[in-house]
């Protein structure tokens, strides 16, 4: 029990101190997780509210190829991806592998189908006298939909907020289309893998904790506009 | 002549709405009488030009409207109470001055007006409420007054009273009479029952079946 205790009183050390590794892997994590959720919620969002608002062809084909993609394991989408971003793959010149850009499209990929599938089914939920109503009240065409998507603004974010829990703890992607590489694409997940493979269970600990915290935060968030749109 | 209806069919799903020959007079008070289902709320959402007819002629203030043009002029004439409202997931004060702001007045206007009708309507003390705080009788009058802020010449009415409770019905009842008269505005109001009917119109209009007999 005692490396237990040892682990937890080091972490706390890591954290107080502000160590300079451990503040590194904390801002890349953000940074690539929060890049890529922004690009998902500007492609997901469009498409989850033209999904869920239009009748047309292929509509359900969609509706099914991104609820199959919000369970995707990691390490496929980051098998997948470093297929095409290796040197002998088709994108290979680009020399994106090992970098935080596909760190990011391996994260986009992730967080898409999420965003999109969530915020189809918030707007779907949607009362359908909404438009109406506003039309009936004097709206034209575009203040009536502004006022739809007003009223549906908590499920979008909440479709955001999970988006962004999913790539933020994810570690296939990042661990294969990153590399690990100190400093540049070490990220939180694939830092704990590497401290605990090694024996530094401080390190792992701390980074762990801002984990926890930051899934914590996510989830109270996330409810929290769960609650608002019930 | 503010309104005048000619071999209207109007088709909601199966339903289908039928109106020979129906005129409406500017400043006047009309009772649209009904059992439930008969196509009360069709007729209203007809004249409130929330849905197109598709066959007949149906003429506003002399001119005969064009479905396929955009209607936002002839909608905002127009103050519509529906039946069942929907309030915005907003405060109860924003809700009664959504249809001002979507015209564009002034911000302090809109406050001054929604306080003025809260007031009239007996609603002061939801001031700062959100919508999911209020009772279903309570929704029902603030979008009461969410239409009747408007200062629209035309006023319709679906069933207002229907979830209010008795004590509150004389009080809608009277700021509505008396807003109309203010305003010489026309009144359109429909309801399933009797008394209702004549305390707010000799003016009848029986729809039946989907039927509308004026």
């Amino acid at each position: 029990m005692d490396y237990l205790g040892d682990g937890l009183a080091g972490a706390v050390r890591i954290i107080v101190s502000g160590d300079a590794d451990f503040l590194s892997i904390v801002s890349v994590s953000l940074l690539v997780s929060l890049t890529s959720t922004c690009l998902a919620t500007l492609t997901g969002v469009p498409l989850g509210i033209a999904v869920a608002q239009h009748r047309f062809k292929g509509r359900g084909f969609i509706l099914m190829i991104l609820n199959t993609l919000m369970s995707l394991p990691t390490v496929v989408v980051g098998l997948m991806l470093y297929s095409f971003l290796s040197r002998r793959g088709p994108l290979g010149e680009m020399g994106l592998l090992y970098t935080r850009s596909a760190i990011v499209i391996g994260q986009w990929v992730l967080a898409f189908p999420i965003i999109a599938g969530l915020t189809a089914a918030a707007v779907k939920g949607l009362d359908s006298r909404i438009r109406q109503t506003a039309l009936s009240l004097g709206a034209d065409a575009h203040q009536a939909s502004w006022v739809f998507l007003r009223e549906a603004r908590y499920g979008v974010f909440a479709a955001v907020v999970a988006g962004f829990g999913r790539v933020f703890a994810e570690v296939g992607v990042s661990m294969m289309l990153g590399g690990n590489i100190r400093a540049y694409t070490r990220t939180i997940t694939t830092a704990i893998a590497l401290e605990t493979s090694k024996g530094e269970f401080a390190m792992g600990i701390a980074l762990g904790l801002v984990l926890l915290a930051v899934a914590l935060v996510v989830n109270i968030v996330f409810w929290t506009l769960r609650g608002r749109t019930e | 002549m503010l309104y005048s209806l000619k071999d209207i069919e109007c088709r909601v799903g199966k339903f289908l709405l039928t109106i020979d020959s129906c005129e409406l007079d500017q400043g006047e008070t009309y009772s649209v009488v009904g059992p439930n289902g008969s196509g009360k709320s069709t007729f209203l959402n007809v004249l409130a030009f929330l849905l197109t007819p598709r066959s007949g002629e149906l003429v506003f203030r002399g001119d005969e409207v064009n479905y396929t043009e955009d209607l936002i002029s002839v909608r905002r004439e127009v103050g519509y109470a529906m039946q069942n409202p929907y309030l915005f997931t907003m405060s109860v004060e924003d809700n009664i001055g959504y249809g001002l702001s979507v015209r564009g007045v002034a911000t302090r206007e809109i406050k001054r007006r929604v306080g003025e009708m809260m007031e009239r309507m007996s609603l002061s003390h939801l001031a700062g409420r959100r919508h999911v705080e209020l009772s279903v009788g309570e929704s029902q009058r603030v979008a009461l007054a969410r239409t009747l802020v408007l200062d629209a010449k035309v006023i319709l009415l679906d069933e207002p009273t229907a979830s209010v409770d008795a004590s509150n019905v004389e009080t809608v009842e009277r700021t509505v009479l008396e807003l109309c008269k203010e305003r010489s505005a026309t009144l359109v109001i429909s309801t399933h029952l009797a008394d209702q009917a004549q305390r707010m119109s000799p003016n009848t209009i029986s729809v039946v079946d989907g039927h509308v007999n004026r």
